[in-house]
């Protein structure tokens, strides 16, 4: 009779447990699917993004910019007598230098020329050198060793690199910025480091302000790549990313 | 008292009422389950019946069983479970049924409560309740408790989990008598009239189904 007892409380225990074990199993299996569509999800849109930005950039550059050059052209051709219809047309002239300008450096920050010729790190120099002429920050980079990064990761680390250039002027308020790139056992590794306010970080993740924030996180995720931010008010601001590159 | 206990052994008459008003409302997705609550009616009836007449409903109830199992693992295929693995819900819901038959018909157990069957297809209902609630918390953006699938597999879990315990209990009173055990047997009708709830409750939030036109 004991017998009969134990054996139908040790089949009650079993199945007992292979639910409770199964509960687990089946958590983790849904939340890692659910990780691994949000992940696509991101990259999916942060895809469309650049391309819509890829072909803005090819349409001003491609379309417009011939287009406004040939209508300064025929302007310039135009032969006037009277001096003030002289003056109208030198206005007009200079108007249209201005259009074109502010059209190619729309252009060029919406995707700059050089990542797709001349590859990311003269893309980051070129960038950091416009930073430098306009803005009251001193940014030094530094290439510890010559990185190869793989073409399709290039534009995300550059947008990366952009925000985090942007972030230090508009909010850092740092006189200087030193950013480091090395390659290690096929990763990437990038360092930034500014003299700024710093800033406490869970505070800016949690309001508004975080959105930057959040699309370095997201960048670097669909890199793969590992994301370490340090800072404290009063302290500067500390940016590390590991990006396999191999 | 007795009347209390028998108007909680009628509480299946909830979900169903619910269910029949909201008829033309209610989603293809739900018929399964319903189709059951009327199979579950119509045991009641039957059992009340064969009890007056044999004084037994053992039959009815066995033949039951075999029945809740085939409504369930329908209703959890419309709801997509194994929707991509056709070979494997059709074992899933086969195998149940082939050991029901030979528990019960080959082995002449239809005039007994034995237990193995119950046991197999009370833990395959709560893993597949399992799956089901764990896939709508990684996927749901809305307020489960307003989902009525949600509610359906928790008043699954609730009572298959129960009904596990209750058998074993019932098996252990038959060789020594328990309080716990006598206690564990008593909870049964409330444990039914909880789950009947959460049915009902599901009922009432089932969306009316999408008419794709713009009159």
């Amino acid at each position: 009779m004991e017998n009969k007892i134990l054996n139908i409380t040790l089949l009650f225990s079993l199945i007992i447990g292979a639910i409770i074990v199964y509960f687990f199993i089946s958590i983790i299996r849904h939340h890692r699917r659910y990780v691994r569509l949000q992940r696509e999800k991101i990259f999916a849109e942060i895809t469309i993004r650049e391309n819509e930005r890829k072909r803005i950039a090819g349409d001003l550059h491609d379309s417009m910019g011939p287009l406004l050059a040939a209508v300064k052209l025929n302007i310039s051709n135009v032969d006037v007598e009277q001096k003030e219809d002289k003056e109208v047309l030198e206005k007009t002239a200079g108007y249209l230098d201005e259009i074109i300008g502010s059209m190619r450096r729309i252009s060029h920050d919406l995707l700059p020329n050089t990542l797709e010729r001349k590859g990311l790190l003269e893309a980051i120099r070129e960038f950091i050198n416009q930073i430098n002429v306009k803005a009251s920050l001193n940014i030094q980079l530094y290439v510890v060793k010559e990185i190869q990064v793989p073409k399709e990761k290039e534009i995300h680390i550059f947008r990366m690199i952009q925000e985090i250039v942007h972030n230090t002027v508009k909010h850092a308020q740092a006189r200087n910025l030193q950013i480091g790139f090395s390659e290690e056992e096929g990763y990437l590794l990038f360092l930034a480091k500014d003299d700024g306010k710093g800033f406490d970080k869970e505070k800016v993740l949690a309001g508004s302000h975080g959105l930057g924030l959040r699309s370095l996180e997201s960048r670097c995720e669909i890199l793969n790549g590992v994301l370490s931010l340090e800072s404290k008010p009063g302290t500067g601001t500390n940016y590390f990313i590991k990006i396999p590159v191999g | 008292m007795r009347t209390f206990a028998f108007l909680l052994s009628q509480s299946i008459l909830l979900p169903f009422i619910i269910g029949l008003i909201r008829l033309r409302r209610l989603d293809k997705d739900y018929q399964p389950f319903f189709l059951l609550l009327i199979i579950g009616l119509l045991t009641e009836v039957a059992s009340f019946i064969t009890i007056k007449l044999q004084g037994t409903n053992l039959v009815v109830v066995n033949i039951y069983v075999a029945l809740e199992w085939i409504f369930i693992a329908w209703q959890f295929r419309v709801w997509g479970t194994l929707r991509q693995k056709k070979n494997l819900y059709y074992v899933l819901l086969i195998l149940p049924i082939l050991f029901w038959i030979v528990e019960n018909l080959v082995l002449g157990n239809i005039n007994h409560l034995v237990p193995y069957f119950r046991f197999l297809y009370f833990l395959l209902i709560v893993l597949l309740s399992i799956n089901k609630i764990n896939f709508m918390i990684t996927h749901e953006s809305r307020n489960l408790f307003r989902n009525p699938r949600f509610l359906i597999c928790i008043g699954f879990i609730v009572y298959f989990v129960y009904m596990i315990v209750y058998f074993w209990a019932y098996h252990v009173s038959l060789f020594e008598k328990s309080d716990i055990s006598n206690h564990i047997i008593f909870l049964m009708a409330y444990v039914n009239a909880f789950s009947n709830i959460i049915y009902a409750i599901a009922f009432l939030l089932i969306p009316a189904p999408q008419k794709f036109t713009l009159k």
